[in-house]
């Protein structure tokens, strides 16, 4: 049973051109199911929830990153973990259909037919989950310099930094273990190297910190601001962790 | 002749300044500072500093400005900065001009370029005859 959640706000005159065409498409595949259209904020939450108590089994999402996170806040908030998600891009695709091996609409019907699931697990921000990617940095235009970075409890990075982006390494390659993949930009424009002013000689350097882990406490003395998946939040201490339950995707996964 | 000496300027040039660095390495950036145990699957590259032990199944390179207290293991190990402990490597231990080592160097096999310098025990296990007269 599916049940397809389109918010036409975003690039509305894209989807009403198609509208049509996708209606017949998913009945003629056989994978048609009721429709619902978000008019207002937090439509998407309570579809999601509705939707779910009366038995649907998978959700599928035309919409943007925003209405993909708000699907899948709503679906972890029930706990179930037996719901399928799927994605129907309307103008190429935002970037985490790219993930799913699906760059049309077209495309991404016949994947819903097809129904290959994967198990993919989400990053939590200080428990609200996200799949795709986030981005920390200062709420004023300057670098940190000093940013603590505990990792699984038992290591930590100091480091300067500029900007820190976390996403899933799984969305890398798919042969690599799902685990947080943190990159920390300490500087703005800087290359593989630089004179050293002493010894006036080209030394090796990088200005991006990469590693992976499980669990983060990202702590700064200023005030950050996180966008993750169309949403955002202020603090200065950000709580990033992998969960421990995967939720199931369907696409393509040509990678 | 000339075109030859364009062309071999125009490859070091290059090797000097475009690292690859793979999407799922662990990379520990210039004034950035790791306390604790690094353990990965894939290569580390190190310019800033570690407090611990660093382990490997690839490569690891510690670079010029990149220091290491504490001890490596891996597959390969390519240094141009700094290392105090010992390094346990299963293939080769690369120790570039700018390299400075105070510790023990255990490795299949070591190639150490003029103006490095290395304090300490160097246990060099060399081929194995039989393995290679196999090949």
């Amino acid at each position: 049973m599916y049940h397809y959640i389109i918010n036409p706000n975003t690039k509305s005159s894209q989807f009403y051109s198609i509208e049509d065409k996708l209606k017949s498409k998913i009945r003629q595949l056989n994978i048609d199911g009721d429709i619902s259209k978000t008019l207002y904020e937090k439509d998407t939450t309570k579809i999601t929830r509705s939707a779910i108590k009366q038995g649907v089994q998978t959700i599928v999402i035309i919409g943007d990153d925003k209405t993909v996170n708000e699907v899948v806040t709503a679906i972890d908030s029930t706990g179930k973990t037996s719901i399928a998600i799927g994605f129907i891009p309307i103008d190429g695709g935002n970037s985490f259909t790219k993930l799913l091996g699906i760059t049309n609409w077209e495309q991404a019907c016949e994947a819903l037919s097809s129904r290959r699931l994967y198990n993919f697990y989400p990053i939590y921000l200080n428990d609200n989950p996200f799949l795709n990617y986030c981005k920390i940095k200062p709420t004023k235009s300057i670098r940190i310099k000093k940013a603590t970075l505990q990792l699984d409890g038992e290591n930590e990075l100091v480091t300067p930094m500029h900007t820190c982006e976390v996403t899933n390494a799984n969305l890398h390659s798919s042969d690599t273990s799902s685990s947080l993949l943190i990159k920390i930009t300490s500087n703005i424009k800087l290359g593989n190297q630089k004179v050293n002013k002493t010894t006036n000689k080209l030394e090796a350097f990088n200005n991006i910190s990469q590693i992976r882990a499980r669990l983060a406490v990202l702590e700064t003395k200023e005030e950050c601001i996180a966008t993750f998946d169309g949403s955002t939040m202020k603090d200065n201490i950000f709580r990033i962790r992998l969960s421990q339950k995967p939720i199931k995707l369907i696409g393509l996964f040509k990678r | 002749m000339q075109i030859l000496k364009s062309i071999k300027s125009l490859l070091s040039n290059n090797s000097s300044t475009s690292i690859q660095i793979d999407p799922l390495s662990t990379v520990i950036a210039s004034g950035a500072v790791f306390s604790g145990d690094l353990i990965s699957e894939n290569d580390i590259w190190i310019y800033g500093e570690i407090k611990g032990d660093i382990s490997s199944q690839k490569t690891i390179y510690i670079r010029d400005g990149g220091t290491i207290l504490g001890d490596i293991k891996s597959t390969t190990t390519n240094i141009s900065g700094e290392v105090i402990g010992n390094i346990d490597c299963q293939d080769k231990v690369i120790c570039e001009r700018s390299a400075r080592i105070n510790g023990n160097i255990k490795s299949q096999d070591i190639l150490v370029e003029k103006g490095a310098s290395i304090s300490g025990k160097i246990d060099i296990r060399g081929m194995d005859k039989d393995s290679n007269e196999e090949e």
